[in-house]
């Protein structure tokens, strides 16, 4: 019973190359045990499934894997059959969904006994084919941009605002963008909501992958303006993955996204504005801890969330200046937590400079929401005998076929007192009465 | 000619009420067995076999469907379910259960204690292929069964009458009416054989609160079973989600479920939150997650080489880091619900000790242990891996697999470094360190074997009184310590959306969840 539990997260899987059938013959792997790889061969459609396929050329293996890897160190190792000196794999990807751009490495690996084959290790890019996608692509400054249709003007625009915007950052956080980035823009919703996946809340206008260095933008999502704004805040999305990339933590919430929409603009004056509403007149604040993660699902909670990391990291520059907001990063490199990281980077506790930012809007910080008392339960546990056990000590209320029982014998007596009284007046009016008489 | 006789004033009267009260009993009937249903979020089904049950969610859904001996209730204690009680001899080493009367399975088929002989012995049964058969082998001449030199008429279980099980077990073992409310011990119809599909959504006979009526859509419709020894359960129908279109928080304020296990992370903010923060509940889960070695292969068959690499984690801090709100550091394989005071202080993490302990196992570094693989399926192990890449300097390679693949592989061929994420099979800690480390053990992965461990087992087995029973515990897991064949690395807390009105969840402990003890307060 009891046993494994299975990881909840789901696996992020990967594709090839969209459209373009990836194909890569390799020579045969050098072999230790008499036998090698051939004839690797890989193909993706995006959204659909990836296969990859090889031959195998010697004695039967114990066991034949491939590993394939994400865009992380980590190798997905799935085993697969030997049938005839032949390999194939399909991955089917309605079981997991897989960003556009995501380098696919993979590799086979024969075990016969001790001895282990592997063969080259391979990458692959998986890419977003679906028909009527006429992806063209340019290099500007450290981004490439990737449109279709006639979006080539915006696009390029969105090349400059993008270097723009990952210096901004990068002055900031201090700390440079690592390497460069992808940028794909979007004509039609139903497009860049194939794209940045079923998980996506479907408000959302824009979409950054750090780990993937690629943001997905649609146009339709709002004004000029608004795209502008946008794409500065997921290009800092990357920048401030490069500024803490740390195998130990992820940072706060409040501060990746709260860096990220104060550097829309440069400032938080219009978040200052909502958070201001929110403290006064309606719902009131959030506490920092319930920001650390997930934001909340609707959208004030969602909107208040961006706007309370803003002003938050307004606070910071404000009061501490650039230099702490590149500290704060820097000390999550070397692995700190979110209140060492604000210590190292302000001087001050992460609770003093809450209570600074709730006192600036008239407000204390929140507590948790008392929860409900969950209920004993009213189910008897039946009548045990013998030496053991202890059944629960607490007295158990009476059981429930029985207190419906006797709410039902109650009515039913209270019935038959009612049907008794309607029966003797129904006899009685139809006994004679006295003109002019009458009841009610 | 007979004459009608004249109707009295008062003859209507008691036919109306008569009438009322067959109404009303056929009221209550349909009250008990039908009202409000209870939406569960469950995720995907997986096997309606208690020999394969794989995974936490099998055991959750198991539960609901049969009954053992003995069961759980909402705050963890055993009580007799099939048994109305027992019995134990002065050596503790045989229990006499006494079934109660005039049990049935789902279908009216009579339920006697030749079933449960015969349940337990199919799960013990090596062409069964059982998952979990270890957790019976406590029963004397189980084990030897197992292992080919013995025969099941020689297992210790005695149905002498309809109404009579008597166990003979190894060694004494006062965990031993918790352990016979796990699911794998609970009792099958006479239909159950090695067959795939001997059960079946469309035709299941069990013997628990419900039965499995319909699959609708992908949602698994479990309704009261009437035969069930505590009776029909309270709430008649259960809807088993297996997914919703949105997440679970979502499809909780939509009124779409009632009862959801939500993520730490959306945890952090409902907590928080004025209208969702209400319906949150948080539990100490009975899991824990670790990292366990292949013991049976160099360098890990070297206790100093799993000892370096336990000494050179600072545990509390890297699972903080980690894991956040969503874990603490484990300082044992056995959760603090299990130990009935207070938990094993931890080692403290000693890196110089570590590397003296390589170099004392005859390497200068931790880059002459070779590249080591570390299956990272259950948990993130970036922080354990960068620390002993800086910290020992080993080269290691990080490896993950699907979860089924996962299950394949770890008994036929262990990574070398693999990590598991364990929910507790009864509420003993035997059942954590007995079913992962005795050398019979079938989830003992990484082949560890230790005589002095397995005598501090019995000893701890044999314990009843309280404050023995957490000396002997604290000795195995000393010896654990000492040994290391595993790290332990985090235990769980759980939360949970429970729509209000609803009792009996109780402690809402995963794994013990009884909907069979859960009723709507309206």
């Amino acid at each position: 019973m009891g046993r494994l539990s299975r990881v909840t997260a789901p696996l992020l899987l990967g594709g090839l190359l969209g459209g373009l059938l990836a194909v890569l013959v390799v020579a045969p792997a050098p072999s230790r045990a008499g036998g090698g790889f051939a004839d690797l061969h890989a193909d993706a459609t995006f959204g659909v499934d990836m296969t990859f396929s090889a031959t195998w050329t010697g004695a039967p293996p114990d066991r034949v894997e491939l590993l394939l890897g994400f865009g992380g160190e980590e190798r997905l190792v799935v085993p697969v059959e030997l049938v005839s000196g032949q390999l194939d794999y399909r991955r089917d990807l309605a079981d997991g969904y897989v960003p556009p751009n995501t380098p696919v490495a993979y590799r086979w690996r024969a075990i016969i006994g001790a001895e282990v084959t592997v063969s080259p290790e391979r990458s692959l890019l998986y890419d977003d084919d679906r028909p009527g996608l006429d992806w063209r692509q340019a290099r500007i400054g450290s981004a490439t941009v990737h449109w279709y249709d006639a979006n080539e003007t915006i696009a390029r625009r969105f090349g400059d605002l993008a270097g723009d915007a990952a210096d901004a950052a990068a002055d900031l956080l201090g700390h440079p963008l690592a390497e460069p980035i992808d940028i794909f823009v979007y004509d039609a919703r139903e497009d860049f909501q194939g794209a940045v996946g079923p998980g996506a809340r479907e408000w959302i206008g824009a979409a950054a992958y750090p780990h993937l260095r690629t943001v997905y933008m649609w146009l339709e999502a709002g004004s000029t303006a608004y795209l502008d704004t946008t794409l500065a805040h997921e290009v800092t999305h990357v920048v401030f993955h490069d500024a803490t990339a740390n195998p130990f933590h992820e940072p706060a919430s409040w501060l990746n996204e709260g860096v990220a929409t104060w550097s829309e603009v440069g400032n938080a004056a219009t978040e200052r504005d909502l958070v201001s509403l929110e403290a006064r007149s309606r719902g009131g604040l959030m506490a920092f801890a319930a920001l650390t993660d997930q934001f909340p699902i609707d959208a004030r909670g969602a909107n208040l969330a961006y706007a309370q990391g803003a002003t938050m990291v307004d606070l910071i520059i404000h009061d501490f200046g650039t230099d702490a907001m590149a500290a704060i990063a820097e000390a999550y490199r070397f692995g700190a937590t979110d209140e060492d990281a604000v210590l190292a980077g302000t001087g001050v506790s992460f609770q003093a400079l809450r209570d600074e930012y709730f006192a600036a809007f008239g407000v204390t910080e929140p507590d948790p929401v008392e929860p409900l008392p969950l209920g004993r339960s009213d189910v008897p546990i039946p009548p045990q005998a013998g030496v053991e056990p202890a059944p629960s000590a607490e007295p158990q209320p009476a059981p429930r076929e029985s207190q419906d029982a006797a709410w039902w014998l109650i009515i039913g007596f209270v019935a038959l007192g009612v049907v008794f009284v309607a029966t003797v007046v129904v006899r009685s009016r139809r006994a004679p009465r006295p003109a002019g008489g009458g009841e009610r | 000619m007979p004459r009608r006789p004249t109707t009295p004033a008062w003859s209507g009267l008691v036919l109306a009420a008569l009438t009322f009260l067959v109404l009303a009993s056929s009221a209550n009937l349909s009250a008990s067995a039908g009202g409000r249903p209870l939406r569960y979020l469950a995720g995907e089904m997986g096997t309606l076999d208690p020999a394969y049950i794989a995974d936490a969610a099998d055991v959750q859904l198991l539960l609901q469907l049969y009954a053992g001996l003995t069961r759980i209730d909402e705050l963890g204690s055993v009580y007799g379910s099939l048994a109305e009680g027992w019995t134990v001899s002065d050596d503790g080493q045989t229990y006499t259960f006494r079934l109660r009367d005039n049990l049935r399975f789902s279908d009216g088929t009579p339920l006697t204690s030749a079933d449960v002989r015969r349940s337990w012995l199919r799960v013990l049964d090596p062409a069964t292929g059982a998952l979990a058969p270890d957790v019976l082998t406590v029963i004397d001449g189980a084990a030897e069964w197992r292992s080919g030199v013995g025969s099941a008429d020689a297992v210790g279980i005695e149905a002498p009458d309809e109404r009579t099980l008597i166990v003979r077990l190894r060694h004494a073992a006062s965990h031993f009416p918790a352990l016979v409310a796990t699911p794998t011990a609970s009792v099958v119809p006479p239909t159950a054989d090695n067959s795939p599909d001997w059960q079946s959504v469309g035709d299941f006979v069990g013997s628990g609160p419900y039965r499995v009526d319909r699959l609708d859509g992908t949602t698994l419709v479990l309704t009261a079973n009437s035969e069930y020894v505590a009776g029909p359960p309270p709430i008649g129908q259960i809807d088993w989600l297996a997914e919703v279109d949105t997440s679970g928080p979502e499809a909780f304020v939509a009124e779409e479920v009632d009862l959801v296990n939500v993520f730490a992370g959306d945890a952090s903010w409902i907590a928080y939150d004025a209208s969702l923060g209400p319906y949150l509940h948080q539990a100490a889960a009975l899991t824990v997650q670790y990292f366990g070695f292949d013991t049976t292969r160099p360098p890990f068959d070297d206790t100093r080489v799993r000892r370096a690499f336990l000494l050179a984690l600072d545990r509390p801090r890297l699972v903080e880091l980690a894991e956040g709100s969503a874990a603490t550091a484990a300082t044992s394989l056995v959760p603090p619900a299990l130990w009935p005071d207070s938990v094993p202080e931890d080692e403290a993490p000693d890196p110089d000790e570590a590397r003296r302990l390589l170099r004392d196992a005859g390497y200068a570094s931790g880059a002459d242990l070779g590249q080591i693989t570390i299956n990272a399926t259950s948990l993130n192990v970036a922080p354990a891996v960068a620390v002993w890449r800086e910290e020992l300097g080993v080269d290691i390679a990080i490896e993950s697999m699907d979860f089924t693949d996962f299950l394949q592989v770890l008994p036929e061929r262990p990574p070398q470094v693999f990590t598991i994420n364990w929910i507790t099979d009864y509420p003993s800690p035997y059942a954590l360190y007995g079913l992962l480390l005795l050398p019979d053990a079938a989830s003992n992965y990484g082949g560890w074997t230790d005589a002095e461990f397995v005598r501090l087992m019995e000893d701890a087995a044999r314990a009843t009184d309280p404050g023995e029973q957490r000396s002997a515990y604290l000795a195995v897991e000393a010896e654990v310590d000492a040994q290391a064949p595993v790290i332990p690395w985090s235990w769980d807390v759980s939360h949970w959306l429970v729509r209000d009105g609803l009792n009996g969840v109780g402690n809402l402990t995963v794994g013990l969840l009884d909907l069979g003890r859960v009723s709507w307060a309206d």
